[in-house]
C-alpha cells in the first residue's frame, strides 16, 4: 500500500509536529511543578523534575490523537471496542502527566496504573461470542502485557541506560514496525493508528536530540506507550482473518524494552554512537523477527488494494 | 529476580493466548441450512431444509446462493480504477410473487461470507476498513414497495441495513415472473452513507451492486 501525501502529512508528520511541539514547549517554559520532591525524583537519573516526568506521555498521547483525527480514522464517540483507542490514548497520557505532578506514594501510583490498564483492556476487547479464548482471558492478558511494558519501561528509562532520543526513537520504530504488520494483517485503518503513533514519537526523539538541555524525561512514556502499543496490536489480532502469528503482533511492543540490556562493559571506551547503535540494533532486530513471521505467514503478499 | 515476575506474566499472557481464535470463514458447509430472518410479503414462513434451500410457503420464492448471485465492485480513485469484484456466498431471503408479477423482495446476508479474487482483499474487507464483518455479521434488505414499469422493467424501493445502518435505496430491474423468476439489477450505493467511509481518497464512493436470480 503506497501511503499518500495526505498519509503522510497528516498521518506522520502533523503528529511529529504536535508530539515535539508539546515536549519542546513543557521544555522550554521550565518546571510545570516543583512541589512533589519525592526520591524518585533522584532516582531519574535525567535530571528532571517530577513535572518534566510527564510530559513524554502526554505529548505521544496528543500525537497519536492528531494523526486519529485528522485522518478520520474513527469517531469521536465510540461504538466498537477499537473505538475506545483514542480514549485509552488519552486517559493514560492524562495518568501519566498528573503522576509526575500530583505528590503521591509509589503504591499509589502503581496501583491506579494497574486499574487504568484493565479498564484500557477490557474498553479494547470486543464482546463477541465467538471470541476464543474467553474476553476475561484476553483482558487480563493485555493487561498484564501493557503493565509489564510500562513497567520495564520505567526501568529501562531510570537506569539511565539510554537517552531519551534513543527511547523515543526505539518506540517510533516500534509503531513503524506494527504499522507493517498491521497492513499484513489487512487493515489499513489500523496501520495508519500506528503511523501516527511511529510519528509521534518521531518527532519527540527529533526534538530531544535538537534540544538535549531540557531534559524532558521519557520515564512517563510507559503507560501510554503501552497502552497504544498494546492495544492497537490487539485491534489488530482480534480482528485480521489473516494468518499472522500472535507472536508479531504482540512480540513488537516488547522490542523497546531491549534498550540497555545489551551488557555494554566491554563497550566502554568505545564512542557512544557504537554504544547507541548496539541498543538500536537489538531493538530492530526483535521488530524484524516479528514483521518477518508477518512476511511469511502472508507470503507472497498481494496487493489488498 | 526482578525479572521473574515479568517473565511469568508473559508465560500466562502467551498461553491463553496460545489458543486459536474462532473467526467466521463465511463459508458454509455442504449441505447446511441457513435460516432466513422474517416472512414473505404473503406472511408466510420458511423452513430450512437439509440440502442447503428452504422451501417457500404459497407465492413466495426463496433466494439462495443456488439461484441468486449478489455481487459488489468497488473501485480505485486513480487513472487506473483496477475494479475488483466480490460476491456473498451466504444469504437466505424470499421474493414474493403475486398474479402482477414480482410484489416484495427481502434478504439477509452473512457479510463474512464475502469473497474475492484476491484473499489478501477478502481479509481486507471484512475489517474495520470496510465492512467489520465481526461486528456487523448481517445486512439485510427488504423492500417497501415494487413499482412496474414498462417491458418487464420495475422499481424496487426498500431499506438496506449494513453496518447497522439503514437507507432506503431504489433500483431498477428487469422481472420476468413467467415460469418462475428471473430477476437483474445493476446499480449503485454511496458507501459512504452506511458508514463505510475508510478511504475516500484511495476508492470510490459508489459501490456497484448486481442482482441475478435464475429461479
Amino acid at each position: 500500500m503506497p501511503l499518500s501525501g495526505s498519509d503522510i502529512a497528516w498521518g506522520i508528520l502533523l503528529p511529529s509536529l504536535i508530539a515535539g511541539f508539546v515536549l519542546f514547549l513543557i521544555g522550554r517554559a521550565g518546571r510545570v511543578s516543583d512541589s512533589a520532591a519525592d526520591d524518585s525524583h533522584a532516582r531519574d537519573g535525567h535530571g528532571c523534575s517530577p513535572g518534566r516526568w510527564g510530559v513524554a506521555g502526554i505529548a505521544l498521547s496528543l500525537g497519536f490523537l492528531a494523526g486519529y483525527f485528522s485522518l478520520e480514522l474513527g469517531p469521536w464517540l465510540p461504538e466498537s471496542h477499537w473505538h475506545w483507542l483514542p480514549l485509552g490514548a488519552l486517559m493514560t497520557g492524562m495518568a501519566a502527566l498528573l503522576a509526575g505532578v500530583v505528590p503521591l506514594p509509589r503504591w499509589v501510583k502503581g496501583m491506579a496504573a494497574i486499574l487504568l490498564l484493565i479498564v484500557v483492556s477490557w474498553l479494547l476487547v470486543p464482546d463477541w461470542d465467538d471470541l476464543e479464548p474467553a474476553a476475561i482471558w484476553y483482558v487480563l492478558g493485555t493487561a498484564c502485557l501493557m503493565w509489564l511494558i510500562a513497567w520495564q519501561h520505567g526501568n529501562v528509562s531510570r537506569e539511565g541506560a539510554t537517552e531519551p532520543w534513543l527511547l523515543f526513537l526505539a518506540i517510533s520504530s516500534a509503531f513503524f514496525a506494527g504499522f507493517v504488520v498491521l497492513a499484513l494483517s489487512g487493515s489499513l485503518r489500523f496501520a495508519q493508528m500506528a503511523s501516527a503513533g511511529g510519528g509521534a514519537a518521531l518527532g519527540m526523539a527529533i526534538v530531544a536530540v535538537a534540544r538535549p538541555t531540557q531534559a524532558v524525561s521519557p520515564k512517563s512514556l510507559g503507560l501510554p506507550y503501552a497502552a497504544l502499543s498494546v492495544g492497537l496490536m490487539l485491534i489488530g489480532y482480534v480482528n485480521s482473518f489473516s494468518e499472522i502469528p500472535w507472536l508479531s503482533y504482540f512480540l513488537i511492543p516488547l522490542a523497546p524494552l531491549a534498550l540497555g540490556r545489551i551488557p555494554l562493559r566491554e563497550a566502554e571506551g568505545r564512542p557512544r554512537v557504537f554504544r547507541w547503535s548496539m541498543n538500536l540494533l537489538l531493538v530492530f532486530a526483535i521488530e524484524a523477527i516479528a514483521v518477518g513471521f508477518a512476511l511469511y505467514a502472508e507470503w507472497p503478499i498481494e496487493l489488498a488494494e | 529476580m526482578k525479572y521473574c515476575g515479568s517473565f511469568f506474566f508473559l508465560s500466562v499472557l502467551f498461553l491463553t493466548l496460545g489458543c486459536s481464535k474462532s473467526r467466521p470463514d463465511g463459508a458454509a458447509a455442504e449441505g447446511d441450512a441457513v435460516p432466513a430472518e422474517g416472512a414473505s410479503a404473503e406472511g408466510g414462513q420458511q423452513a430450512a431444509t437439509g440440502d442447503g434451500t428452504a422451501a417457500t410457503s404459497e407465492g413466495g420464492i426463496a433466494l439462495t446462493p443456488e439461484n441468486t448471485t449478489i455481487t459488489f465492485v468497488g473501485s480505485h480513485k486513480r487513472e487506473d480504477p483496477e475494479p475488483r469484484t466480490g460476491h456473498f456466498q451466504q444469504f437466505a431471503g424470499t421474493a414474493a410473487v403475486g398474479d402482477s408479477g414480482l410484489e416484495a423482495v427481502e434478504v439477509e446476508i452473512e457479510t463474512a461470507s464475502l469473497t474475492t479474487e484476491i484473499d489478501g482483499l477478502t481479509g481486507h474487507l471484512k475489517q474495520p476498513d470496510f465492512f467489520d464483518v465481526r461486528e456487523h455479521p448481517t445486512a439485510t434488505f427488504r423492500s417497501t414497495s415494487v413499482e412496474a414499469g414498462e417491458d418487464g422493467m420495475v422499481t424496487i424501493t426498500g431499506d438496506l441495513t449494513l453496518l447497522d445502518q439503514t437507507n432506503s435505496i431504489s433500483f431498477p430491474a428487469t422481472v420476468s415472473t413467467d415460469g418462475g423468476l428471473n430477476l437483474q439489477a445493476d446499480f449503485e450505493i454511496d458507501r459512504t452513507t452506511f458508514g463505510m467511509d475508510y478511504g475516500p481518497e484511495r476508492v470510490e464512493e459508489q459501490v456497484q451492486l448486481k442482482i441475478e436470480v435464475s429461479e
